[in-house]
């Protein structure tokens, strides 16, 4: 097997695939030269890139983009706030609803029922 | 092995076993060929022929089977280069990458010719120019070498002609480098095969 690889490595490198044939180089040349003297074509990816109008309508959609991330939720803050704030006007029960009472710094954490203060208080009450 | 190797002496065979490095093998000029052709040069693109054609020739031919296809797919290389000098500059291994453009078109060229056209007497090897005397019958081992299927030829072809590496033949051909290593270990052994078969 040896030998074998040794001759067909030899018989390989003893020999060596033929070049050109005479009169290719006069033909690639003058057809390859006409298509230099050609402007260059661009790629569909190229054109993409280079277009002026493409380039616009992507900046003003960065624009636009940039400018909403801005204005949109400040204005849906706003409209939050003063949604709740009209209605808890109106009517207090609604209050109660809408507002989240874990939001509230009036709110009694659950750890409050066993703090001692409160559990006095606790003990106040069924006495009384 | 005698009937195709004949009567050489062991020594001379010996003495052409390395193939001496060419223009091809030297990284040094192909940077500024690219971006002469780049910058329009006519000169520069008869150096570039001078420095590739060879070696791009000799992937066609073994792609193809045949040398008008071989030359046709030369021709086609040589105008898309010109075509994209943009981005010449831009190419990291011009080498490589003109044997990629070779070996697509040759396949392109391969689809669009007939099925019944009938393929010539491939010389797939020859006798060194210097050397017209080799010790090898070259249109024997031609005749072998016509038997391996055209994607085995290719991936022996860049390997022992171009010089290049499993994983280098894999990114030109866009092949995964175990594919080229397996391609180029089948090839090689029916090569083997049918050269013993031969003798």
């Amino acid at each position: 097997m040896t030998d074998q690889r040794q001759d067909t490595d030899t018989i390989l490198a003893t020999l060596e695939p033929p070049g050109p044939p005479d009169g290719l180089r006069d033909r690639v040349l003058r057809r390859a030269g006409a298509a230099l003297d050609r402007p260059t074509a661009q790629d569909r990816w190229s054109r993409i890139y280079a277009s002026r109008p493409l380039r616009a309508a992507w900046a003003a959609m960065v624009l636009v983009l940039f400018v909403a991330n801005i204005i949109l939720p400040r204005a849906n803050r706003r409209s939050r706030e003063s949604f709740v704030e009209g209605a808890a006007g109106r009517t207090p029960e609604l209050r109660e609803v809408v507002d989240v009472p874990r939001l509230r710094e009036a709110y009694v954490s659950f750890d409050a029922l066993t703090a001692p203060a409160f559990a006095g208080s606790r003990r106040k009450e069924k006495t009384s | 092995m005698e009937a195709i190797l004949e009567t050489a002496p062991s020594a001379n065979v010996e003495a052409t076993t390395a193939h001496e490095p060419s223009a091809w093998d030297n990284p040094a000029p192909w940077r500024e060929v690219f971006e002469g052709v780049a910058a329009g040069r006519r000169e520069a693109l008869a150096r570039l022929y001078d420095l590739a054609s060879k070696r791009m020739f000799g992937l066609a031919l073994w792609r193809t089977g045949n040398t008008e296809d071989a030359a046709e797919v030369v021709q086609e290389a040589f105008v898309r280069v010109a075509e994209q000098r943009a981005r010449l500059v831009t190419i990291r291994d011009p080498r490589w990458w003109l044997l990629e453009i070779t070996h697509r078109i040759a396949i392109d060229v391969t689809r669009r010719r007939r099925p019944t056209e009938p393929l010539e007497d491939h010389p797939y090897l020859s006798a060194p120019a210097g050397d017209p005397g080799s010790p090898v019958d070259a249109r024997r081992v031609s005749a072998l070498v016509a038997r391996l299927s055209p994607k085995q030829r290719e991936v022996v072809y860049l390997h022992h002609y171009a010089g290049m590496s499993h994983s280098e033949i894999g990114r030109s051909l866009g092949i995964p480098t175990f594919t080229a290593a397996s391609r180029y270990r089948l090839g090689l052994a029916t090569l083997r095969r049918l050269i013993t078969r031969a003798s």
